[in-house]
């Protein structure tokens, strides 16, 4: 029987911030909390000014330089060893293979509090503004 | 005391939002960690024991609870130094339960980098 469990807020009993779920094969538990995904962010910089089409846990973004996005977290890391990644797409949305793979973005400077993701274009040799890029965090939240 | 709920679906209070329990369980990442490649040392992980050192660029992260077949989807990405993304490049390959293995390149070759990264998601056995 199918059941609902409304809440606005989960907590472990014996520590706040842990919960444990039970793995899909019954061997194993694992934390809840540190499983989930703490930033995503889909936004484009093709205007020169990142601008977001959809996100979790950002706060606001901030044009370092062409091709460099520094994005503010609401709320904090626990350290600035998270585990952070980003992918790019060429100039446009168009599909087409050259486009799919002209970029490739990494995060640098890596903060509690934000991440400078830099995109980078081999053909051209710098970085570059893009018009769809994506990055997400896995870590402990402060 | 430890407890249990089992519930399908987990909503908000107000019934707005609301996630079927399998999005939960199924969709959270089941390892992440972060290491740099010059100590091969891990600063940060989840579900990972040990990272192994297998040579110059190839590092394989030990996982605690393994994963129930080694069809798991795994991402990884590294970062030089140099504020430039195109000549440091990293791949994940030869995935098994309870590891799998991480090539980081620089330049065209095998190389240690640092600021090394993987998540793991798919169904823990």
């Amino acid at each position: 029987m199918a059941s609902i469990l409304k809440v606005d807020q989960l907590q472990g009993i014996v520590s706040a911030g842990d919960i444990t779920v039970t793995s899909e094969g019954g061997a194993a538990t694992q934390s809840l909390q540190q499983g989930l995904a703490k930033m995503w962010v889909s936004f484009s910089t093709a205007s020169g000014t990142p601008s977001a089409y959809d996100s979790l846990n950002v706060s606001s973004f901030a044009d370092a330089a062409a091709g460099r996005t520094t994005i503010t977290l609401t709320n904090n890391m626990n350290n600035d060893d998270w585990a952070g990644f980003g992918h790019s797409s060429g100039s446009t949305l168009a599909a087409t293979p050259g486009n799919l793979a002209e970029n490739s973005a990494i995060f640098l400077d890596r903060t509690t509090s934000d991440g400078e993701l830099d995109v980078w274009k081999p053909t051209a040799n710098q970085m570059t503004d893009a018009t769809l890029n994506d990055a997400s965090i896995h870590g402990d939240l402060a | 005391m430890a407890s249990e709920l089992r519930v399908t679906t987990i909503a908000n209070n107000a019934g707005t939002e609301s996630v079927n329990t399998t999005y939960v369980i199924n969709g959270s990442a089941k390892a992440w960690g972060h290491f740099e490649g010059s100590d091969a040392t891990l600063d940060d992980s989840l579900n990972t024991t040990s990272l192994t050192d297998n040579s110059t660029g190839s590092f394989s992260p030990q996982l605690i609870n393994s994963l129930a077949n080694t069809n798991y989807a795994s991402s990884t990405n590294c970062a030089n130094t140099s504020n430039t993304a195109s000549n440091s490049g990293s791949k994940a390959q030869t995935y098994a339960t309870g590891s799998f293995n991480i090539v980081t390149t620089q330049n065209g070759a095998d190389a240690d980098v640092n600021d090394t990264i993987y998540t793991a998601h798919g169904d823990l056995a």
